[in-house]
């Protein structure tokens, strides 16, 4: 990527203010839809009343947030470690990956409604639950991006390295692992959303709040549903929405800025 | 099993799917199958399965009291996380079952939605300790692990009456599992089926109910929105006539409605029923000097529960609603005794 002139272009500018123009679009969108006669404001509220009220409930919202957003966060590094290593193995052994990976695809249809008790029993009250299954819903991705990223390498390159009397470990180093980053990124990007929404189920279903107030979205979205405060119920989905996409984001620039040499395909250099 | 707060997860997604209800206060034509010629088709939602705590709805429905009235009732069952006063408001339901803590509250928020008659007098909740904690009123509630839904009506009560020493307060589950296993665990239930569930599985429950502390809205309201009473009184009329007809008749004989209901709702078994509704009766029949009295709600009862509910600040803003605004007694006739 070449660096752009200081000023930027009219063209440029317009690329830049177009997401703006949109979200003002979608907003408009929004607003004359929840005017429409018949659509009452407790089915959908417009944007104003649900802006009024989290302003109103600020410092609930932004802690709520936060805590989600810590759980979400550990969960997510949780399935990138372990998601990692069991792809590692699956890459490793043939044998293991016939073996498993077709059991590794279940993950991804266990209604947590189901485990929420059991999960509860094993852990114990606490926000670990909502870890837990910020974790368990965003691990999927990772283990199978992961093993397709390990196991496919460009044949050519492979040959090369043969060629050259390269050991084992010099192959996964430098060839195998360089290779899987760009499926890696691609599953934590799923993940990423996943382990947000792992974390809000988790602790709708489960709870996870043993000292009064510290609770994060997933409660605080029960108890306006439960109080009919719908516009707070619909300010703390726009927080759940921003937070998905705030961490679909994270996975971005730190590709971006440590992953960006090994995300291109293959592996190939980047001049700079 | 369990018990909920009458609350609304997928409200996002219910109001993508069913928004722009009809704005005409006609019933909803949403049932299915064919209508009898002369017959009002209306629609009746449940806030949970149908459970005991309904039994006089599907009364009337099966010995035929709606008919009778002319109205083609569906009884719509609820679940965890119905959204029944935003359905019955929007007109996608005709009438709804709800307390009335839910309500005011709602009211508060601007769902206009209206209660017609209140089947039970003393509300079923409670909290069910285990005998063996040696505690035996709601205010010497302490030194347990007390599992219960801490954004509820009810439960901020509580905490603002007793003091709780000792107390941590978790997340109710929804089942009974973590009570039956763990002897310092107290949970919140409906003093007709999770103590009676409790004792089935060989434990020891108590049920301390929350009316005692003072806290007792009418349970399991009949409710519908407030266009509908303004535009179609007749209907509400023959819906509330025929509902105290089936409530009447249920507390004396419950057993057919019973059986109707162990087929529609699999997971509670027949003895809790037998034995649920033998609890139910007392609630319904509470302070009523008349049995023909059933449903019957006095204004009185309504204020102290707003007040209480502005207490515990969940009335938003304090005095945005009046207590007479949310119920209306005129289609009580001979209930209306007060």
């Amino acid at each position: 990527m070449s660096r752009g002139p200081l000023l930027p272009s009219p063209r440029r500018l317009a690329a830049a203010l177009a997401p703006v123009a949109g979200l003002a679009v979608l907003l408009l969108l929004w607003s004359c839809l929840s005017r429409l006669p018949g659509v009452e404001h407790f089915l959908l509220p417009g944007p104003d009343r649900v802006a009024l009220s989290a302003r109103k409930h600020l410092p609930e919202l932004l802690g709520a947030t936060g805590r989600t957003a810590l759980w979400s966060a550990c969960g997510l590094v949780c399935s990138l470690l372990v998601g990692g290593a069991i792809a590692l193995v699956f890459s490793w052994s043939p044998l293991m990956r016939a073996a498993f990976h077709p059991y590794a695809t279940l993950l991804q249809t266990v209604p947590i409604v189901a485990i929420g008790g059991l999960v509860t029993q094993i852990l114990g009250y606490g926000p670990l639950d909502n870890l837990f299954l910020a974790f368990f819903l965003s691990l999927f991705p990772i283990i199978a991006n992961g093993t397709v990223g390990l196991t496919s390498v460009n044949r050519r390159l492979l040959e090369l390295f043969t060629l050259y009397d390269a050991s084992p470990w010099q192959t996964w180093i430098k060839l195998r692992l360089p290779g899987a980053v760009p499926h890696l990124v691609a599953g934590a990007k799923v993940s990423a959303g996943l382990s947000v929404i792992g974390a809000i189920v988790g602790e709708y279903t489960m709870g996870g709040i043993t000292e009064p107030g510290r609770f994060g979205l997933g409660y605080a979205i029960f108890t306006a549903a439960g109080l009919s405060d719908i516009d707070y119920l619909f300010a703390l989905t726009v927080a759940s929405v921003l937070l998905g996409a705030a961490f679909f984001g994270a996975v971005e620039v730190i590709d971006a800025l440590f992953l960006h040499r090994w995300s291109r395909e293959g592996g190939e250099r980047v001049e700079r | 099993m369990r018990r909920r707060v009458g609350v609304w997860f997928w409200a996002p997604l219910g109001l993508l799917l069913g928004c722009g209800g009809p704005a005409d206060p006609t019933p909803a034509p949403k049932a299915r199958g064919d209508a009898t010629p002369g017959l009002e088709r209306v629609t009746l939602r449940l806030n949970w399965f149908p459970e005991v705590e309904h039994g006089g709805f599907y009364d009337a429905l099966i010995h035929g009291d709606y008919r009778a009235e002319g109205l083609e009732v569906t009884i719509i069952p609820g679940g965890v996380n119905t959204a029944v006063l935003r359905e019955v408001a929007a007109g996608q339901a005709t009438f709804g079952v709800e307390n009335a803590d839910d309500i005011l509250v709602a009211r508060s928020k601007g769902v206009p939605v209206v209660a017609l008659m209140a089947p039970m007098q003393r509300s079923p909740m409670c909290i069910m300790v285990h005998e063996s904690s040696g505690i035996r009123e709601l205010k010497d509630l302490a030194n347990v692990t007390l599992a219960m839904s801490s954004g509820a009506p009810y439960s901020v009560y509580l905490r603002s009456r007793v003091p709780l020493a000792g107390v941590t307060v978790v997340p109710y589950l929804g089942h009974i599992g973590p009570f039956l296993r763990n002897p310092k665990l107290a949970q919140q239930g409906y003093v007709f089926s999770e103590p009676i569930l409790a004792a089935q599985e060989g434990s020891d429950p108590r049920a301390l109910p929350v009316s005692s502390i003072g806290f007792n809205p009418y349970s399991s309201l009949l409710f519908t929105r407030d266009a509908l009473v303004r535009a179609r009184p007749d209907v509400v009329a023959k819906m509330v006539r025929a509902s105290i007809r089936g409530w009447r008749r249920y507390i004396d004989e419950p057993e057919p409605v019973n059986r109707r209901l162990a087929e529609l709702n699999t997971a509670v078994k027949w003895d809790m029923l037998v034995k649920g509704a033998q609890a139910l009766k007392p609630l319904v029949l509470d302070g009523l000097d008349d049995p023909s009295a059933v449903g019957t709600m006095t204004k009185e009862r309504w204020q102290t529960l707003l007040e209480q509910l502005e207490a515990c600040k969940l009335i938003d803003p304090p005095g945005s609603i009046r207590a007479d605004e949310a119920f209306d007694l005129r289609f009580l006739g001979r209930s209306n005794g007060r």
